[in-house]
């Protein structure tokens, strides 16, 4: 009975349904301003999982159908993006000139930090194109020739860290703009770190959104760029 | 009766805004595949939404209830990514901390600098 459910996808479905639901709770009752829903709820099914000595791979057959909703969500946030499109379009060329830069700021510091730590150029490879959403990660990653499961797993500690350290770094840097705090959020975060921006405001999420495509293009675009100069 | 038909109402205005959501999404989706461009489909989808409803083929109010509830729960559906972390952690063998170190630094120093820059040229645009 036990074996039917975890070989279901119901198991990873209702798993992290009701933890979802528990969060929400959670999130509802406390009043600590640095609770993070995303962070709570998945460190509670990776100790559950543990708990319960139950292997990853019974949760990923139902919770892969979670995140193929990310799909559709992508779609919508065309939304935030319609009803700020007249402040956007005021500052285009500076919201566009900061993505390029920061895009080759992503790598740039990936390089550096490699470099320090004595990473061989395999290595290097996979990380580059962490910043970016898992669709052109993916893409990046291949054109590169890394490792695409290292890669993934590097996009995924980027979200997760960059939408944590949100409230801090805007903080320790007196960070006020609205457009700011999303440009940032979408830029150094991707999706997960839009879904942070979307808690700040409609704004926040517009310009976060925005930013996941562009930061996409252009670090494909640099990465182009370089293999073109033979530096990759 | 008047509330059963309200019922009625609610479950197909749910039922369209998905449709013209999904429909959006495959268009993307297929168009990446057809065209054979590197790109991904869902934000192919999203600047075709924004395109219809910049040609007004399409209302905000056409798909407004969906569009906010998966927005406002966009954090929950990352739950499975941050998870999939113990399945693939070991791809990290011998370089763990290095390896996070060099991601945290990098993210750090591209939020931070990404903010700052913005900040400091929309208040000086506004002066």
């Amino acid at each position: 009975m036990t074996e039917l459910y975890l070989n279901s996808p119901i198991f990873g479905l209702s798993l992290t349904l009701i933890v979802a639901l528990l969060t929400l709770y959670v999130k509802k009752k406390v009043t600590y301003k640095l609770f993070n829903p995303m962070l709570f709820a998945t460190l509670l099914i990776v100790l559950i999982l543990f708990g319960f000595e139950i292997p990853y791979e019974k949760y990923e057959v139902g919770g892969e159908y979670i995140l193929k909703m990310l799909g559709p969500i992508t779609v919508v946030l065309a939304v935030p993006l319609y009803q700020y499109r007249g402040l956007l379009k005021k500052h285009s060329l500076l919201i566009l000139l900061n993505i390029v830069f920061s895009a080759l700021l992503a790598m740039g510091s990936i390089y550096l930090f490699s470099t320090l730590f004595g990473f061989d150029a395999l290595l290097l490879k996979s990380l580059l194109a962490h910043s970016v959403t898992t669709p052109i990660g993916i893409e990046a990653v291949e054109m590169l020739e890394g490792l695409t499961g290292l890669t993934m797993l590097a996009i995924v500690i980027t979200g997760i860290s960059g939408a944590l350290m949100a409230d801090f770094v805007f903080r320790l840097f007196k960070i006020t703009e609205p457009l700011a705090k999303g440009l940032a959020l979408g830029t150094s975060a991707h999706a997960i770190g839009t879904g942070r921006a979307l808690e700040y405001g409609p704004l926040e999420g517009a310009i976060a959104g925005l930013s996941i495509s562009l930061m996409g293009i252009f670090t494909v675009l640099w990465i182009l760029f370089f293999q073109y100069l033979g530096l990759i | 009766m008047m509330k059963r038909k309200n019922i009625h109402t609610q479950l197909f205005t749910t039922l369209k805004e998905s449709s013209i959501i999904l429909g959006l999404y495959l268009l993307g989706e297929g168009f990446v595949k057809i065209t054979g461009i590197h790109f991904p489909g869902s934000i192919v989808g999203m600047l075709l939404l924004l395109l219809a409803l910049h040609l007004k083929w399409l209302k905000l109010h056409d798909i407004q209830g969906v569009s906010n509830f998966l927005l406002s729960y966009m954090p929950l559906f990352f739950i499975p990514a941050g998870v999939s972390i113990m399945g693939s952690y070991t791809l990290m063998q011998g370089h763990t901390l290095a390896i996070i170190s060099t991601v945290l630094l990098s993210t750090f120093i591209v939020l931070a600098s990404s903010a700052l820059v913005l900040q400091y040229f929309l208040k000086n645009e506004n002066k």
